[in-house]
């Protein structure tokens, strides 16, 4: 079952769990890149992909716990689980994803370079994808 | 012919297989004769290398021109006889026999073929008809002869096949004559005769979908139509592509309805943006075709955007009820007019549909049930050409042909009726285990109406699951039926769908023999009944907690089986210990005998009677004792014969006990906790133990107590 999706495109989206910042709320442009706000802020997005299956997920940027949920669930007709937007700076940084319990990787990731990570299980072994524009799903 | 074998396998004598054999039309060879030909194939035109399928309408392959003799003064020589161009016998059949029928896909000569065998079997009894199951042949021996095809191996089955074998012959035919029928014949494993089927030919297609495709009204660049796979770099031959012809070369036949509206956004909410409750519901807003049933029909919509944004180009969204009849693709992302666009969305929009037609991505082909090796490596229409391990988008676009691999076509083509069927079986659940016993009559002419019901959603683990069955007739003009409902009598069968996926039919403990009882069902009139479920010769049938489906089939007397509804029931957990131990006393194999059996005195059952003594000594006031109490007070009022050979007397007789049948009897019936059907029985029983015990008046109340609960019978 399709987890209720957090995406980012979506004003005021927060994590479903307390004490979980809340995650940025700027929208991503039409052509899949991220606008980067006032500063040097802009977002991370991360996307779940296919191989979760009832699970807790937990994702750290840079050590911070920026997503937790269970029950993550990939819809097999879009290999698509969840999405997380996470509001950082232009530098790059750790970006660690975990299934309690299970597959975990971790991969340094330049968000100004590529701002996209989906995030793959395949035969129990986790990939972080990184891309400079949005991968698509159908 | 077996009623519950289409493959003839049981009792099949010689004398039967001969009957069978002579019930069929036109010529079958014997195996030893198949086997003793050769494969002598003389100057005949092989088919063209691209499929077959999508010039079923064009030309014929042309016949090899004879050369034009010089003009000399010498003899001529003879002219070698044209050869005679044959047909291919590839393609779908049809055939019945008995209460049977067949549809038949025979894959074996043309280009591109698959080299397998498959079929379908329906079921009509009486007025309805139902899908009964499939089978495939994987690895056929095929003989390709001058005259004939012959094709034979042994099948996998949906169901348990007495004759597993199978042999195909067809005749061959010129191309200016019609397409021969196929014999279709089936054996048992030491080759005695099975069933006979005389298949017509139907098609050069082994499936046909009608296809609706509607738009939404903010769609602002064109609906695809076709895109040349010329236009860019690709792994195949360059062809003008639709949909149509994209699965036209996969041996399906896609049949545009009708029909095509253009629906209000509005219909997406304010935002414009579609989620999947608002797809699936305009679905069923506005697809002509779309029922609550396997069909072979499917829905696409074109629409702008989705909720998850520009990056999902399409979504076979329907993963609700009867699954995949409905697919969107998304303009947003994929719109516009250049080749690299007309390209993805080619591709989308057949890719949406194979996912109607059940296929999984090609990394992720593991993950259906059963599962099987991923194939991330594809050139496939279910790959992502982004996710294409050698060389990404451009290494999968130079190689990609446009067409599904060669498991996928295998699973379009022959895979089992409901793995592929647009509202068959879930999205990734791939293989029937067995015969769908749940499955819906795909006709049902029969004019009667078998309800299923529980007078409670979920019961507690260990308490008695008590179904309630009402027959109507639908037919105005009212009809004939039986009224035996009652499982233990044979006419009705329940089938039981468990947590685990076991799919169980209840056995009562005791068979009923029962004679002829009919009665006309009016407009109003219900026949009604009860019962107990729970336990029977499998045991305890809800033993543990999770969701059940339970569906009823009564059969008439025309012999229409009659399909209730699925009833859906959940077994709750034990939420504290005293839920644990009443579940332990009420669920021992003597307690579910009790209970059947409405109490006994039978010392076999003495630790039943025990236990539940138990249950009202202990747990008194908790709901579930309700039960107990109606079981012993049932059996309290009534005389208990027991045969006792060692004493004088050969059967002792144990009198009513009234007393302590009126108390039980009143408790059970004011706890509110059994079913009304069981309900009014026990108060029936409760008011013949009050004027046995000379209380007139309160049995006459009983009555009018029971009355009043409404429920008419005829």
């Amino acid at each position: 079952m399709l987890a209720a999706a957090c995406v980012a495109a979506s004003a005021g989206c927060a994590s479903e769990d307390a004490g979980t910042p809340s995650l940025a709320a700027a929208p991503l442009a039409a052509t899949g890149h991220p606008t980067k706000t006032t500063g040097t802020t802009m977002n991370l997005r991360i996307k779940l992909r296919d191989g979760f299956r009832d699970q807790t997920v937990v994702i750290r940027w840079n050590g911070q716990e920026v997503y937790r949920k269970s029950g993550v669930t990939t819809d097999l007709t879009i290999s698509y689980a969840d999405a997380v937007s996470v509001a950082t700076d232009t530098a790059p940084g750790m970006l660690e994803v975990a299934v309690d319990g299970g597959a975990a990787a971790s991969a340094r990731i330049d968000p100004a370079q590529t701002p996209f990570v989906d995030v793959w299980i395949a035969d129990g072994k986790m990939s972080l994808q990184a891309s400079a524009t949005e991968p698509p799903m159908l | 012919m077996s009623p519950i074998d289409p493959t003839g396998g049981e009792n099949m004598g010689e004398s039967g297989g001969e009957q069978m054999l002579a019930e069929s039309i036109g010529g079958q060879m014997s195996y030893e004769e198949v086997s003793s030909l050769s494969n002598g194939e003389l100057g005949i035109a092989e088919p063209t290398q691209r499929s077959d399928f999508a010039q079923e309408m064009g030309t014929a392959p042309e016949a090899p021109v004879t050369p034009k003799p010089p003009g000399l003064p010498f003899p001529r020589p003879p002219l070698p006889p044209l050869p005679v161009i044959k047909k291919a016998v590839s393609g779908r059949y049809t055939g019945a026999l008995g209460s049977f029928q067949v549809e038949l896909r025979i894959d074996v000569d043309r280009a591109g073929s698959t080299k397998r065998i498959s079929g379908d079997f329906y079921q009509t009894l009486g007025r309805t008809q139902s899908y009964f199951g499939s089978f495939i042949v994987d690895a056929p021996v095929v003989n390709i002869m001058p005259g004939e095809v012959a094709a034979r191996g042994k099948a996998r089955f949906t169901f348990s096949a007495g004759a597993p074998v199978v042999q195909v012959t067809i005749p061959r035919t010129s191309i200016v004559q019609p397409q021969a029928p196929a014999t279709l014949q089936f054996f048992t494993v030491a080759n005695g005769p099975g069933a006979s089927y005389h298949c017509a030919f139907e098609s050069v297609y082994f499936r046909a979908v009608r296809i609706e495709t509607d738009r939404a009204s903010d769609v602002s660049t064109p609906i695809f139509t076709a895109y040349d796979t010329g236009s860019l770099p690709s792994g195949g031959t360059p062809r003008k592509l639709t949909v149509v012809s994209a699965y036209a070369e996969a041996g399906i036949a896609m049949v545009p309805t009708a029909g095509s509206d253009s629906i209000d956004i509005k219909e997406a909410g304010i935002d414009a943006l579609w989620s999947n409750a608002e797809l699936h519901a305009a679905m069923e807003q506005h697809f002509t075709a779309w029922k609550d049933l396997p069909q072979w029909c499917v829905w696409q919509l074109a629409a702008q955007n989705h909720e998850l944004g520009s990056g999902l180009y399409g979504i076979m969204f329907d993963q609700q009820g009867k699954q995949r009849q409905g697919c969107a693709v998304f303009h947003a992302g994929i719109g516009g007019t250049t080749a690299e666009k007309l390209r993805l969305q080619a591709y989308t929009y057949v890719h949406e549909l194979g996912h109607c037609f059940n296929l999984l991505h090609s990394w992720q082909k593991s993950l259906g049930a059963p599962p099987v090796p991923n194939r991330p490596d594809a050139l496939s229409w279910m790959n992502y050409p982004w996710h294409y391990p050698k060389g990404g988008d451009s290494g999968f676009w130079n190689a990609f042909d446009f067409r599904f691999d060669n498991e996928e076509l295998i699973h379009l083509r022959h895979g089992f009726r409901n793995d592929v069927i647009m509202g068959g079986q879930p999205f990734a659940t791939g293989s029937a285990l067995g015969r769908d016993v749940m499955a819906d009559p795909i006709e049902d002419e029969s004019g009667l109406l078998l309800c299923l019901s529980t007078h409670k959603n979920s019961f507690a683990l260990g308490e008695p699951v008590v179904i309630e069955m009402g027959l109507r007739a639908t037919d105005t003009r009212g009809r004939r039926a039986h009224s035996w409902l009652h499982p233990n009598c044979g006419l009705v069968h329940i089938v039981i769908s468990k947590p685990s996926g076991e799919v169980v039919a209840f056995e009562p403990l005791i068979d009923h023999l029962v004679g002829d009882r009919q009665t006309t069902l009016g407009n109003a009139d219900e026949i009604r009944e009860s019962a107990y479920i729970g336990f029977g010769k499998g045991g305890f049938y809800f033993g543990q907690p999770g969701h059940y489906r339970i569906r009823a089939a009564y059969a008439a007397l025309d012999g229409s089986q009659i399909l209730s509804d699925i009833l859906t029931v959940r077994v709750r957990y034990p939420v504290n210990q005293a839920d644990e131990e009443l579940a332990d006393l009420m669920m021992g194999e003597e307690q579910g005998t009790l209970l059947y059996l409405m109490g006994s005195d039978n010392e076999s059952l003495r630790r039943g009677n025990e236990a539940f003594d138990l249950i009202l000594d202990k747990f008194g006031d908790h709901p579930l004792a309700a039960y107990p109490r109606m079981a012993k007070g049932i059996n309290a009022g009534r005389k208990f014969k027991t045969i006792v050979a060692e004493e004088g007397k050969r059967i002792r007789v144990r009198e009513p006990n009234t007393g302590e049948s009126l108390q039980l009897l009143s408790e059970a019936a004011e706890a509110g906790v059994l079913d009304p059907v069981s309900t009014r029985m026990v108060l029936y029983d409760l008011s013949c133990v009050q004027r046995d015990a000379g209380d007139e008046a309160a049995a006459k109340n009983t009555l009018l107590q029971r009355a009043a609960m409404g429920i008419r019978q005829v």
